[in-house]
């Protein structure tokens, strides 16, 4: 009875991975098939796809493009997120709940609502369909996950090594540049993976603001897979996969990612 | 001190001054937009919401698909979590790096994954076909293919949420239960469901604000008619060309995720008290 019962629950677990994992590694396979989307499992073996892959010159600007904003966006990002944090633990601010929940209120307002203020916003000031106004709007959906991260981190701070600093005659920028900065980099750092991730990824805010000549890479995707039907995006696909298990094995053994992916 | 603390609000100002202009302010212009129509205030476009089935029926079937999706993702987040929590420690980290792995992945190629494996000629409909032959299954452009994506996206957050209150949970409280003789399953009702509820609830004010605001769910696996409130916002600014319409609609949908987010917010704190 307790036998059988255990494997049931095995059985269970096992399926939930698999209802899990599935959609991910389906890709993989997909990606070697010569050119049938859709259709599993596949006729032949062929690295037609990642050869065209190399050719395909809209999907590589398009990923330059991403790449390059997701690297803007994620350093003033970090530096906003940064100003954020101090100002919120350690400033004297009024109103900290309500400025905490401004710091982390992108997280809360739908990306659509988010989006259609941004188009709102950038349409006077010509910024509909520039990369500058695709960073911009990516400052502030991406920023609160490195809010939170420093957030957390700040409040287990130990004061007392400031003001040693400056009692010995450091001025604040010293104390800070010597004494707080190097000790909050590794949460910094983590949280500007996740932010550079989030960037890379942002459909919704980005499909109000991109033109022909700004398609970001979830963009182009979409398109290959929905309206022209292009099987070369397979085996972008499937690189995508591949690394992304690689840099989760990396985030989870350097920082415990998962400790900073709570709401 | 006084410098230093100086130094901080200094930045943290900086940082609210950014957040006001690129965020607040955007945001105040949605509402604006929204009741400001041909120079002259109106409540028409929320009025033409909520009275026109064109509008409230997506209004009702979003809310729907996001409720039922939560309630899923609740279920097997819960037993999912129950799951890890009751492995040995070094094998949890194990565990939780698999289930929330897609996390990492794009969005867009996730659901393209969902789309070989639900298509017509993926491998679900092959199982099919061989189990039961005749009947095709087809669930690819279906609300259903919708609730599934719903899920399996907001699937990782409801784990870790319920990971981490089921993990908080004082071990000596079910050693104390067990030896006064409660059965397991009694200690599980009486002792761990109860402390892990706002885990719980904070799992599904998570899993709720995803899944109403999901834009790229319906239109990469639902049909045409499965489209939610945030594609509506979306084709009625870039397809129909109505600012104020699309305004109105997104603003609604913010309207409703943050009443369900504050209602959650109070059940898990009263949750924490009484734990």
């Amino acid at each position: 009875m307790r036998r059988s019962w255990t494997s049931l629950v095995y059985l269970y677990i096992l399926a939930i991975v698999l209802f899990i994992l599935g959609p991910v590694l389906i890709i993989i396979p997909q990606s070697f098939s010569g050119g049938d989307m859709f259709s599993f499992p596949p006729a032949e073996f062929s690295l037609a796809q990642y050869q065209k892959l190399l050719q395909d010159e809209r999907i590589l600007a398009s990923l330059w493009l991403s790449l390059s904003i997701g690297a803007a966006s994620t350093v003033l990002a970090g530096l906003i997120g940064l100003c954020a944090a101090l100002g919120i633990v350690k400033g004297n601010l009024p109103a900290k709940n309500l400025l905490e929940s401004l710091f982390l209120g992108p997280l809360i307002v739908p990306l659509v609502t988010t989006g259609i203020g941004f188009l709102i916003l950038f349409v006077p000031l010509g910024l509909v369909g520039s990369p500058l106004g695709i960073v911009l709007a990516h400052t502030v959906v991406i920023s609160p996950y490195v809010v939170r991260i420093l957030i957390a981190t700040l409040r287990h701070f130990n004061p007392v090594q400031e003001e040693a600093a400056i009692v010995h005659g450091a001025n604040s920028w010293y104390a800070f540049r010597t004494v707080v900065l190097p000790q909050l980099l590794p949460a910094l750092l983590s949280g500007a993976i996740l932010a550079f991730l989030v960037s890379l990824d942002e459909y919704t805010v980005t499909v109000f603001l991109a033109q022909a000549d700004t398609v970001t890479i979830p963009i182009r995707i979409y398109q290959y897979v929905s309206l022209d039907i292009n099987p070369v995006v397979t085996a972008l696909a499937s690189l995508t996969v591949i690394l992304s298990f690689g840099l989760i094995v990396l985030l989870e053994k350097r920082f415990k990612i998962h400790k900073y992916l709570e709401m | 001190m006084g410098k230093m603390m100086r130094f901080y609000s200094i930045l943290g100002w900086l940082a609210v001054a950014y957040m006001a202009a690129l965020f607040l302010y955007p945001l105040l212009k949605v509402v604006y937009t929204s009741v400001w129509v041909n120079g002259g205030f109106t409540l028409g476009n929320y009025v033409k919401i909520f009275s026109t089935d064109l509008y409230s029926k997506v209004l009702l079937k979003t809310l729907w698909v996001s409720v039922l999706s939560t309630l899923i993702a609740l279920f097997i987040g819960y037993t999912l979590a129950y799951f890890i929590a009751t492995r040995p420690a070094h094998k949890q980290g194990f565990w939780l790096m698999l289930i929330i792995s897609p996390m990492f992945m794009s969005l867009t190629i996730r659901l393209f994954g969902w789309m070989i494996l639900l298509s017509k000629e993926g491998p679900l409909a092959r199982v099919w076909e061989g189990a039961f032959g005749g009947g095709e299954l087809s669930l690819l452009f279906s609300q259903t293919a919708v609730v599934i994506g719903i899920v399996h996206f907001v699937l990782p957050f409801v784990v870790l949420n319920i990971y981490t209150s089921l993990n908080r949970l004082e071990p000596s409280l079910l050693e104390a239960s067990t030896m006064l003789g409660a059965s397991r399953l009694r200690t599980f009702w009486q002792i761990t469901f109860p402390l892990s509820l706002p885990g719980v609830f904070a799992g599904s004010s998570i899993a709720f604000a995803l899944a109403a605001s999901t834009f790229l769910v319906p239109i990469m696996v639902g049909g045409p008619a499965d489209t939610l409130l945030a594609n509506m916002a979306y084709n009625s600014i870039v397809t129909i060309g109505n600012l104020g319409m699309g305004a109105a609609l997104s603003f609604v949908l913010l309207v409703i995720i943050v009443a369900v987010l504050l209602v959650m917010g109070r059940l898990e704190r009263r949750g924490h008290i009484a734990s």
